[in-house]
């Protein structure tokens, strides 16, 4: 598309925006011009805009709606570079009004300024409806029959689900099985963004809970917004006809159109299975080389998608773990969907091995990882525990089945029975059972260690760092076993 | 992705030799045990990694090796021994090629044992990476065809299931998986009407994605509406114990105990358990067809237990017809579990003519 016609198709859709009748909601928070008489003074936005940002960068951007108290959606009405990106015109991005991490800054909100308004709209149209649902009718009912008494619900039972952060709540839902279409019927879905929480995380966070939800309860992963749900209140039966908007919820479209995917497209009141799995992968954070093993095994092993992604989101097992599985082992699939029948040795050792390996790297892996805040010299002031992790990141060699920490900063390597390892940033070990001939040479070659599990002897003359799993044999192979009986029985 | 495979010979001592024995006990004890119970299971894989850790150990040490071409397969223990006998099958050394069975068969005879130590991370034989194409597809969605809701519509959905399975021959499983009970019974009854001639076996699967062992034979069976006035055994069974106990007063018993059948493991599993065991019961109950049994069933809803007893119910008669017959019973006024006082209605009989 070029510049005039990109530029044309941004007028036209600020030009539906201000000629459109909104709500008196959907008005409190829009900017437009004096002209059209209503929403904030579009000129003064733009200074405020001027006095926070370079003036290019200003005069690129055009306030189109007050998202929260910290931050503002602008319309890109010239391309901007963001480092490592082009932001082009017509993209709604959100611009953080106080200091944020360079990452945050200028996130995309939505594809469109007209599509961005209207879906606002929807959104706080069913905004009330939707929260005195949650709030008043369905999180009591469920509080009255299922929290109070202890009791377990069956999965038809509409089950609300609120996500907070740091004591914000971000999300509220309800979710319920629906036998008649085999899938997940949504009654609520309400979501928001927040000054201190990344945009679009609360849609991506409720996305990858209701996905996970659908995924479990075994159906065919069909959401749908419009199936009639009900629930007991103090003895009387309160019934939904559907989600508030009886269609994808508009905050959910908004969030599918800016990672490119698209929800609600083949039927306007339900993510189909195919768009399902698209929404799944796309709300699974995975590293890049992750991403790519887990298509191989896709296209390659059959793999489900799905599963792959309830692994990672359900910590059944994590990143590094999984990624260790799919890069070293052909029999990756057999272990996430449970492990080989046990009178098949041969095939369980292999799979032992594997699973060890992985389980040990990500055990590893935290260690390297976890900041002792306790310890790091913070004597006075609040002690943060949320987020310690240094930032240390992983590859790992298909060929060796060896793992490669990148420390952000030299550290002599932690569980080594070397007092004197040197500090390193790059860090190759080898996660192991059996330790082979070749193991040992590559790892004198890449001075690398060996990770072992705790009762496990190392080879005679070994010449290599050993590191010490605080873990016996025995005690992986008892949280192994736990991690493929859920994987077993993930889908009941 | 290489993993290798060894063939290890581990010099005798008490020690190994008992661990062997212990392994190859264990496993007997494991391949009994009820579905889903992996007491022995566990024991058993933390025995085997001791003796491959021990064989791992000793081929470091030096000790005579084989490297196998290929990773055998199969159920067998991962250890020879002179005189021991593998419960799982014919034994290690029958799933070796012919030059590295004999080899091992002159390391038994030199009094060692024979493990088979698997090695998934390093170099040695590599799997054929399989080509692209096996990607698993989305499944399949669903829509009422007449606008069913609510309960009409889980019954036209399994429905449409059968049908598809009986008429269309695609070999596509039945789901019963979130089906009612009662439509459950209701409906796989009307699909099992038929001759013997008729007959179509059709595969179970649940959504947890196993499948069950044995398929359920449909249009095979001529159900009739009369059951005996004077059975030789009469009796009034819930389905399963425990789960609804205002049913006590009104049962001899129940089928299944809920302690077995409600464990956490694969839902065919499940099935397959209720089938073999309500399978043999019938036979003991009829005595092998010789004497006429009448059984009311009142019904809870676990899928898994509702389609293998009802399997058992088809399979049983169609071995012995007129020997059996099955009332379903079903809760029509309070719902179990209720204040209200629950009481039960029968449904069509699961019955034959012709005893023989």
């Amino acid at each position: 598309m070029s510049t005039a016609t990109a530029n044309a198709d941004v007028v036209r859709s600020l030009g539906g925006v201000y000629a459109s009748a909104w709500s008196p909601a959907t008005q409190q928070v829009l900017y437009s011009p004096d002209t059209f008489g209503f929403g904030h003074d579009l000129v003064r936005g733009r200074s405020s805009l001027a006095d926070l940002l370079p003036g290019d960068l200003a005069s690129a951007l055009l306030p189109l709606a007050i998202v929260d108290e910290a931050s503002l959606a602008c319309a890109v009405v010239q391309p901007i570079e963001t480092g490592d990106a082009v932001l082009h015109p017509g993209l709604v991005v959100r611009v953080f009004l106080s200091a944020v991490d360079p990452g945050h800054q200028f996130a995309v909100l939505d594809t469109d300024p007209y599509l961005y308004v209207a879906s606002l709209e929807a959104e706080l149209a069913a905004r009330g409806p939707g929260l005195d649902r949650v709030l008043d009718e369905i999180g009591v009912a469920y509080e009255q029959a299922y929290l109070k008494p202890g009791k377990r619900p069956r999965d038809f039972v509409v089950r609300p689900v609120r996500i907070a952060c740091q004591n914000v709540i971000v999300a509220l839902g309800a979710i319920a099985q629906d036998s008649t279409f085999d899938g997940l019927s949504v009654p609520a879905w309400q979501t928001c963004e927040v000054p201190h929480v990344a945009t679009h995380e609360a849609n991506r966070a409720l996305a990858a809970l209701t996905l996970c939800d659908a995924f479990a309860r075994g159906g065919t992963m069909e959401i749908r917004f419009d199936r009639p749900a009900s629930v007991m209140l103090d003895s009387r039966r309160i019934t939904y006809s559907g989600h508030a908007e009886m269609q994808v919820p508009a905050s959910l479209r908004r969030f599918g159109r800016a990672r490119g995917i698209a929800v609600g497209a083949e039927d306007p009141a339900a993510i189909t299975p195919r768009e399902a799995r698209d929404l799944f992968l796309a709300v699974t954070p995975m590293p890049v080389d992750l991403r790519a093993r887990a298509h191989r095994a896709v296209t390659r092993h059959g793999l489900r998608p799905e599963r792959a992604c309830y692994t990672l989101l359900s910590q059944m097992w994590r990143d590094i773990e999984l990624d260790l599985l799919l890069a070293t082992s052909d029999r990756a699939s057999s272990i996430l969907a449970g492990g080989a029948n046990w009178t098949d040795r041969t095939a369980r050792q292999a799979e032992s091995d594997a699973a060890r390996a992985a389980l040990m790297a990500g055990m590893y892996l935290r260690r390297l990882d976890g900041r002792d805040s306790a310890f790091a010299g913070v004597t006075d002031g609040v002690r943060v525990v949320e987020d310690t992790s240094l930032g240390v990141s992983w590859t790992i060699d298909e060929e060796t089945s060896t793992v490669d920490f990148h420390l952000p900063s030299p550290m002599a390597p932690p569980w080594s029975d070397a007092i004197t390892a040197a500090a390193t940033e790059t860090l190759t070990v080898a996660p192991r059972v059996h330790v082979s001939d070749a193991d040992l040479a590559l790892l004198r070659s890449r001075n690398g260690a060996v990770l072992l599990p705790h009762d496990v002897a190392a080879p005679p003359y070994m010449d290599v760092t050993v590191l010490r799993c605080p873990d016996r044999l025995a005690d992986l192979d008892k949280a192994i076993e736990a991690k493929l009986l859920a994987a077993r029985i993930s889908r009941a | 992705m290489p993993e290798r495979s060894v063939l290890v010979a581990l010099p005798y001592s008490s020690h190994v030799g008992m661990l062997a024995d212990d392994i190859a006990v264990t496993a007997g004890r494991a391949a009994k045990s009820a579905a889903g119970d992996r007491t022995d299971v566990t024991r058993y894989e933390s025995l085997c990694s001791q003796l491959e850790m021990l064989a791992w150990e000793a081929a470091v040490d030096g000790a005579p090796q084989l490297a196998l071409p290929e990773t055998p397969a199969g159920p067998a223990l991962p250890v020879a021994v002179e005189h021991l006998v593998d419960p799982l099958g014919s034994g290690l050394l029958s799933r070796l090629p012919e030059p590295a069975a004999e080899l091992a068969r002159g390391w038994l005879a030199d009094g060692h044992l024979v493990v088979n130590v698997t090695i998934p991370l390093q170099a040695g034989a590599r799997r054929d990476d399989p080509p692209a194409g096996v990607a698993v597809d989305v499944a399949e969605r669903w829509e009422a065809p007449n606008g069913e809701e609510g309960a009409q519509a889980v019954e036209a959905r399994f429905r449409a299931l059968l049908a598809s399975a009986v008429d269309g021959g695609t070999g596509e499983p039945i789901r019963p998986s979130g089906v009612h009970n009662r439509v459950l019974a209701q409906v796989l009854r009307e699909y099992v009407v038929g001759t013997p001639d008729t007959r179509v076996d059709v595969p179970v699967a649940y959504r947890d994605g196993s499948t069950a062992t044995h398929p359920f034979p449909l249009r095979c069976l001529p159900l009739v509406d009369v059951v005996p006035d004077e059975p030789d055994i009469l009796l009034h069974l819930a389905l399963l114990s425990i789960r609804h106990t205002e049913m006590d007063t009104i049962v001899d018993g129940a089928w299944l105990r809920n302690a077995e059948v409600s464990r956490p493991r694969p839902a065919a599993q499940t099935d397959d358990l209720v089938y073999e065991k309500s399978l043999s019961e019938l036979d003991t109950l009829t005595n092998s067809g010789r004497r006429s049994v009448l059984l009311h069933i009142y019904q809870t809803g676990l899928d898994t237990a509702v389609v293998g007893f009802y399997r058992a119910v088809t399979a049983h008669l169609l071995r012995h017809p007129g020997s059996l017959s099955v009332v379903p019973m079903f809760a029509v006024v309070g719902r179990p579990g209720s204040a209200q006082p629950t009481r039960f209605h029968p449904d069509s009989p699961w019955t034959t003519e012709g005893r023989t």
